[in-house]
């Protein structure tokens, strides 16, 4: 890998796949773990980038299949899924107004009620601009799945968040 | 009877598009969280570390023989094989190779480990020319004329018999002895009665039987 390379990923990609691992595994121990494999591999094996197009799509890809085994791993240790969900890690910036900062967690606490994988899909889906089709590539799932996930997490997060909707509309 | 099934009450389905229409954009106007600055030093420097480990030594000039890699030590003499194993292990991936390569093995371990018929076999002999013959035959008659007992020749060998003690010396009772006792002989210190005495504690009491 020429030098700078992995500086130049890094500067490009680890906010993306930062935000995504926080939000996926909800864990910022796991998720500083996870992103340094990942950059650990870049480094070692820089050829796994050769003829990749889309390197966000396939970083993506290799930061949710690290994940799910980092997940894994951690199901072994705790209960269950939803316990580690209900850990207090925060995903947005931290808000300087008080109205909005009381919004973040609001969705904060909705978002973290939702299963693993439909927070995967809502996250790519609304803040990285993923289409189904390419969030169905990086999730190695099927279209329908990608699009019926982020409707279930919709689906909850209507009745959830409809009181602060109606607030702050 | 089951009752019958009754329609949802009019109104906006909880999963419509259409219900919370500000929910995404609501959603996806929060402003994600960028990792800690103080991580990328420490990740960057952990995966370059991690990338030299992973690669071998530092190259000298031995590692290299006319500007090419040199193999491994333990390599360097099957160098010119490795093509060719690369090829067969390429071939064997196919049942029918996997077959004609058995049977060659097989065949390869046959012939040069085993001894077969052509090792075992004893070489043909040219005859005997007339006067090799005659004088073979000289020599048998001079030879039988020395030992007196004529002349030798292949017919008038006899499978050796088996020797058959006389009828009364096959009786398990073996001849009566004198009645004078032999005197016996006279053993050497430390030997008792076909005993020998245990040489580190010299006790009479704890004899060894001699093997």
């Amino acid at each position: 890998m020429p030098p700078g390379e992995l500086d130049r990923l890094y500067d490009d990609h680890a906010s993306a796949l930062f935000a995504f691992l926080l939000n996926f595994t909800r864990d910022e121990s796991d998720t500083r773990d996870i992103l340094q494999e990942v950059f650990t591999r870049l480094a070692s094996r820089p050829h796994i980038l050769q003829g990749v197009v889309d390197v966000r799509g396939f970083l993506l890809r290799l930061t949710h299949n690290l994940a799910v085994d980092a997940i894994r791993r951690r199901a072994s240790r705790r209960r269950t899924q939803d316990a580690m969900a209900q850990e207090a890690v925060s995903i947005f910036e931290p808000e300087p107004n008080p109205d909005q900062a009381i919004v973040q967690r609001q969705i904060e606490a909705a978002l973290a009620e939702l299963p693993p994988e439909q927070r995967a899909v809502l996250q790519l889906k609304l803040w990285e601009g993923l289409t189904f089709d390419a969030i169905a590539d990086v999730l190695g799932i099927p279209l329908n799945t990608a699009a019926s996930r982020y409707r279930y997490a919709m689906d909850k997060l209507r009745p959830r968040l409809r009181p602060l909707y109606d607030e702050i509309r | 009877m089951k009752p019958p099934r009754q329609r949802p009450p009019p109104g906006p389905d909880p999963g419509d598009a259409t219900d919370l229409p500000g929910l995404e954009s609501l959603l996806a106007s929060q402003r994600l969280r960028p990792p800690p600055a103080e991580w990328r030093e420490s990740i960057l420097r952990r995966a370059a570390a991690s990338a030299s480990a992973s690669e071998p030594a530092t190259e000298t000039s031995r590692d290299r023989v006319n500007g090419q890699r040199r193999h491994p030590e333990s390599f360097h003499g099957a160098a010119p094989a490795i093509p060719w194993l690369q090829r067969l292990v390429a071939h064997l991936s196919s049942g029918w190779s996997l077959t004609a390569a058995a049977w060659i093995l097989a065949f390869a371990l046959n012939q040069y480990s085993i001894p077969r018929g052509a090792f075992t076999a004893a070489p043909r002999q040219p005859p005997f020319s007339e006067a090799a013959l005659a004088e073979i035959r000289e020599s048998q008659r001079a030879l039988g004329d020395f030992a007196n007992l004529g002349a030798v020749i292949p017919s008038d060998f006899h499978p050796p018999q088996t020797h058959r003690a006389p009828p009364d010396a096959a009786s398990p009772v073996p001849p009566a002895l004198p009645s004078e006792p032999r005197p016996r002989a006279r053993l050497p210190r430390g030997f008792r009665d076909g005993h020998v005495a245990r040489s580190d504690t010299n006790s009479p009491h704890e004899p060894e039987p001699i093997v």
